[in-house]
């Protein structure tokens, strides 16, 4: 009897979407995700792991590093800001939360990937990006509102094609083409809370030198395919591992965990019309920016980007298993 | 951290005789250590790993994250420096190196570690300090030279065991970790310490926090009257405590751990009954390598390359 039970679970763990597909109602839908994460998050700021909905044997990471519930942001959060941006996915019992956090005075860029077994989290995966200045992301007061929309059924992309237009983004990247990445006109990306698309004014809060500080403006006023046109993602060496981990058919959106290696190796770099710029400071020396990253796609096209990057040691992995 | 401590006391009883199990290195001797390391570094500035005279499954690590050899600072760095501190210990085949690494031109500070197996290089560890467009070295690079002390060796009647020399560098560690100010502290009247090249003992020119100095100036006063504050209470952890190289012959010990800051601690309650806020709310982490000088039971001289972590992070290697 246990061998046949045995395979019954291997048979649900390797087709899950045939219960999906067979009509069964997920274990924990959307709004149960939704109501779990807002019960972590409430522990999170009331650093009271006691109060949230945990596994016995959940597993915890910050930024990359594996941790204790209790310890890092679960002891030094104090509150969150009203802006956030949801990511359900009840076919993989996941869900991700981007929003802002303080401790004392300062805020932080946290994005939280969650995993729920029988309505308990079971996995936690923190990225923050900590400021220094406490009136870091005091422009982030409401996510782009596409981000919450329900698509019409014509509009959606299988779970499949999604995750394949974010990992064609990133190949668009490594390869510094825009050929194969399906962007959409109105497409723009904000890093750390600064749109670093269609943005010639694009400050970073610290003065450049001026030759850089021109690539940087040039750049940035460009929109996303231009951008990639323009071949200027040289100091990204390679994009990996790239592990998409949350997927919401239903507003077409994609997030996942991604490091982005710099070597460092190049102080200039080729634009495709084969003018010479400055590599960008940060990535003149060897690191890696874990980044995590939300893609909402319609009708096919990337519209919307929304990227919290942390950064980390050279090549240092996100904590977790890479994805097959 | 009682836990790993217990493992490395249970780790000293279950070797007595720590010399023979450790000694796979002997057949290399100080220069033969040294010889490797420049080596080592001559390599990295020429980018070119191909030559080195590794076993085929030696593993390098920058800043904690095991790599390829010839990438990170292998594939970046263009020059030496001329502060150069070498450590050996022959009887485990461990070699160190602390000093300045040319990268795109700007100073990098650099602790380097081997681990030798004969003859051949087996393990190769780097701290690297780093700050894009700016000099990481600086301080170090403005120095005359390393400290003579490194260099001099203990009288022999009055040379340490390892055991002795690595208990009372561990004991640095804990006095540091949640610091009461009421721990034994192992300070020479003399101790003075380095961290990243700027002297943070006996310093009235540099300041901590932003609480008035001129009641309290941490890095104005001496090793052992720093720890008796209690002043250090933010370093809520030392883990991960790695001692690899004891030098007998000169009172030498390098270690390697991590000091995590939960930043949970909002003040520290001096021995003297000041209370002295603190302003840190963001969890992290030190990487550190860190050199002691130990004559007669007592720590006369530290020098650390330390760089800032994402909090809790793995260590890269074991025991």
């Amino acid at each position: 009897m246990n061998k046949t039970r045995t395979m019954i679970w291997m048979a649900l763990a390797m087709f899950p979407s045939l219960t999906s597909a067979a009509g069964v109602p997920p274990e924990c839908d959307r709004q149960c995700l939704a109501g779990i994460a807002d019960a972590y998050m409430r522990a999170l700021t009331a650093n009271d792991p006691a109060a949230a909905p945990l596994d016995q044997n959940v597993r915890f990471t910050e930024n990359g590093q594996e941790l204790m519930i209790g310890d890092a942001l679960w002891g030094t959060a104090d509150r969150l800001r009203d802006y956030r941006i949801r990511i359900a996915d009840p076919e993989s019992r996941q869900i991700a939360i981007i929003g802002i956090v303080e401790e004392g005075s300062l805020p932080g860029l946290l994005a939280v990937r969650l995993k729920i077994s029988g309505r308990k989290v079971s996995e936690a995966e923190h990225v923050i990006a900590r400021s220094s200045n406490p009136s870091a992301y005091a422009k982030l007061k409401t996510p782009r509102s596409a981000f919450a929309r329900v698509l019409p059924k014509d509009a959606r992309s299988d779970r499949k094609t999604l995750v394949r237009i974010a990992n064609a983004y990133f190949d668009g990247i490594e390869n510094d083409t825009a050929q194969g990445v399906p962007f959409s006109k109105d497409c723009n990306r904000l890093e750390n809370g600064l749109q670093t698309t269609n943005n010639p004014n694009l400050t970073l809060g610290h003065d450049l030198d001026p030759r850089e500080a021109e690539a940087v403006s040039n750049a940035a006023a460009l929109g996303c395919r231009a951008q990639f046109e323009r071949g200027g993602f040289d100091f990204i060496s390679e994009i990996t591992p790239r592990r998409f981990a949350v997927v919401d058919e239903e507003r077409g959106l994609v997030f996942g965990i991604f490091g982005f290696v710099h070597d460092g190796r190049h102080m200039t770099m080729t634009l495709s019309d084969g003018s010479k710029v400055p590599t960008p400071t940060f990535a003149t020396v060897p690191n890696n920016v874990l980044m995590a990253e939300v893609f909402r796609i319609e009708n096919g096209r990337i519209h919307e980007i929304e990227a919290v990057g942390a950064n980390v040691p050279y090549r240092s992995g996100t904590g977790w298993p890479d994805q097959d | 951290m009682k836990l790993t401590y217990g493992l490395f006391v249970l780790a000293l009883g279950l070797a007595p005789c720590g010399e023979t199990a450790v000694s796979a290195g002997r057949d290399c001797d100080r220069d033969c250590l040294e010889d490797l390391t420049e080596s080592v570094l001559k390599s990295m500035v020429a980018n070119d790993p191909s030559r080195l005279k590794t076993t085929p499954d030696v593993r390098y690590t920058e800043n904690g994250q095991p790599l390829a050899l010839g990438d990170a600072l292998w594939a970046t760095a263009d020059g030496l420096g001329d502060y150069r501190l070498h450590f050996a210990d022959p009887v485990s085949g461990q070699a160190a190196f602390f000093g300045i690494v040319g990268e795109h031109g700007r100073d990098v500070l650099m602790a380097l570690r081997l681990r030798v197996e004969n003859r051949r290089i087996a393990e190769i560890e780097t701290i690297v300090l780093r700050n894009p467009g700016g000099d990481a070295g600086q301080a170090v690079a403005a120095l005359a030279g390393p400290n003579p002390l490194w260099g001099q060796a203990v009288p022999e009647d009055e040379r340490m065991s390892r055991g002795d020399l690595i208990r009372t560098a561990n004991m640095y560690f804990s006095g540091m970790e949640n610091n009461d100010g009421r721990g034994e502290y192992p300070f020479a009247d003399d101790c003075n310490r380095l961290e990243n090249g700027n002297r943070t003992t006996n310093n009235p020119d540099i300041r901590y926090g932003e609480h008035d100095s001129s009641t309290f100036n941490f890095p104005a006063m001496g090793c052992k009257a720093q720890f008796e504050t209690g002043y250090l209470s933010a370093v809520t952890r030392i883990r991960d405590r790695r001692f690899p190289l004891v030098d007998v012959e000169r009172g030498v010990v390098l270690s390697f751990a991590f000091f995590d800051h939960n930043a949970t601690v909002r003040e520290a309650h001096l021995t003297n009954g000041m209370v002295i806020p603190f302003n840190l709310r963001q969890p992290f982490t030190w990487e550190v390598g860190e050199a002691f000088k130990i004559e007669k039971g007592k720590i006369r001289f530290i020098e650390a390359v330390l760089r800032q972590a994402p909090y809790g992070m793995d260590a890269g290697w074991e025991d």
